[in-house]
């Protein structure tokens, strides 16, 4: 049974063309990556598509694989570098709301101007105000955020897909916490 | 409104933070950090704010996902039947390239090409121009003048004292160069106004006690023509061929090269 094998000898069967094996793979992943797209993105579609290029590159590249890092890790990284990617040229088309650049750290948070108390509950706007303070982040920060509270992932699975010391990974959450924080007080809203 | 300003630490604990929040720390980093709470109220303002902001992040987690269907991955085809994805193409992964580059080193990028692109366009030019001054040459009429500038100079040779006036006299009314004007636009047009200053001819006299040489333009009288040991008559070519060998200064070089390619093109 597929569903009995580790992800390591999943990508040993797929890599022998075994035609259900990448589909277990995808099966098992799909929600974590996603999850981990949705975070970075913060929007559905793009994060689907971006999913969905993170599975077929890791498919394409399957017999680089060489076992070396975890299979999620591996997967993790090609999701977190689609996800970048998209970001980059979302940048270069303008279509960003929120700056990505590394100075985004001296930004002020603006939130949305749709944010509308009278048509959204309280709690929509607390959570579209959380929503865009994660996007606001500088990515290193964001991902780390979106990891750790999406995915649920420890410090060590974190500084393994992302190939960083424990401490960074540790110091980064701890920044990122802070200036959430930051964030989230200069807006009009009661959101913590 | 939630104030939470002042509450850094400052105490150096700042990593065990959030170790100590997500429950990773080891035994005894738990215990020492414990006790360092009890007596560190920053840490304990930081460690109360923070779960704060990660209950926020939780609210914003559990509204999108939990009444939400993730959208299932469509595995590709191939992975169904057992073919590999193809590879894509190199202009594809060009077009990626380009299309995440940042706009600053697209516009220098197309800078570059567009240097590149006029560099090719002025070398080709300038080879172009290069080929042009050594087929067409200076026209024959100016060197003839040219030489007749020089001939009060190399007084010592009358045979080419007599040349020169047998070339007068067969000069044309046209003189080759206002003939060929059409196809030598700039250099024509800038010595036809010339032909009638000598002083402003383009090289320069010859050196006092220079040899003098014989242009292979000057007509000679029928049957007078340099002749070869089997009698048969040396074109201007080869007579200017063993006139260059036998050069003496570089100017008389310089002057026999040149003569050289006029009468390489005119015998074309």
């Amino acid at each position: 049974m597929l569903t009995e094998k580790s992800d390591e000898q999943l990508v040993q069967l797929a890599v022998n063309e075994d035609p259900e094996a990448f589909g277990e793979i995808v099966k098992r992943w799909e929600r974590k990556i996603f999850a981990l797209c949705y975070g970075m993105l913060n929007r559905e579609d793009e994060a689907k598509d971006a999913a969905q290029d993170a599975f077929i590159a890791a498919y394409r590249n399957l017999s680089k694989f060489r076992g070396e890092a975890k299979v999620s890790s591996w997967l993790h990284r090609i999701a977190v570098n689609q996800c970048l990617t998209r970001k980059r040229r979302e940048k270069t088309r303008s279509e960003s709301f929120f700056d990505d650049s590394e100075s985004s750290e001296e930004k002020v948070f603006v939130a949305p101007a749709r944010l509308t108390p009278s048509r959204q509950t309280e709690q929509g706007e607390r959570i579209m105000a959380v929503r865009s303070a994660v996007s606001a982040l500088p990515p290193d920060l964001r991902q780390i955020v979106v990891m750790k509270e999406f995915e649920e992932m420890t410090f060590q699975e974190i500084s393994d897909v992302m190939e960083i010391p424990l401490s960074t990974v540790k110091s980064r959450l701890y920044t990122a916490l802070k200036q959430l924080r930051l964030r989230l007080e200069r807006t009009p809203l009661e959101v913590i | 409104m939630f104030d939470m300003t002042n509450r850094e630490s400052g105490c150096g604990y700042g990593d065990q933070v959030t170790g100590y929040i997500y429950g990773e720390l080891n035994e005894s980093e738990r215990a020492i950090f414990s006790g360092h709470l009890e007596s560190c109220d920053a840490c304990s303002g930081e460690i109360e704010s923070l779960k704060t902001v990660i209950g926020a992040i939780g609210e914003w987690k559990s509204n999108v996902f939990d009444n939400f269907e993730t959208p299932a991955i469509v595995v590709p085809q191939a992975a169904t039947t057992g073919s590999k994805v193809p590879e894509s193409s190199a202009l594809h992964r060009l077009r990626e390239f380009f299309g995440v580059t940042p706009l600053m080193f697209k516009t220098a990028a197309g800078f570059a090409a567009i240097l590149i692109a006029a560099g090719i366009v002025w070398i080709s030019l300038d080879y172009a121009f290069e080929i042009d001054v050594s087929e067409n040459g200076p026209a024959p009429v100016l060197i003839e003048r040219e030489i007749q500038n020089e001939k009060p100079v190399l007084a010592d040779n009358k045979e080419s004292e007599v040349d020169r006036e047998t070339a007068a006299e067969d000069t044309p009314a046209t003189t080759p160069l206002q003939e060929s004007s059409p196809q030598k636009p700039v250099i024509a047009s800038n010595r036809s106004d010339d032909v009638d200053s000598p002083e402003r001819t383009i090289r320069k006299p010859a050196k006092p006690g220079t040899r003098p040489v014989k242009s292979p333009f000057e007509r000679t009288p029928p049957g007078s023509e340099p002749r070869d040991g089997k009698g048969d008559a040396i074109p201007p070519v080869e007579r200017l061929t063993v006139l260059a060998d036998s050069a003496d200064t570089e100017d008389e070089s310089l002057r026999l090269t040149e003569l050289f390619a006029i009468a390489d093109s005119d015998e074309r």
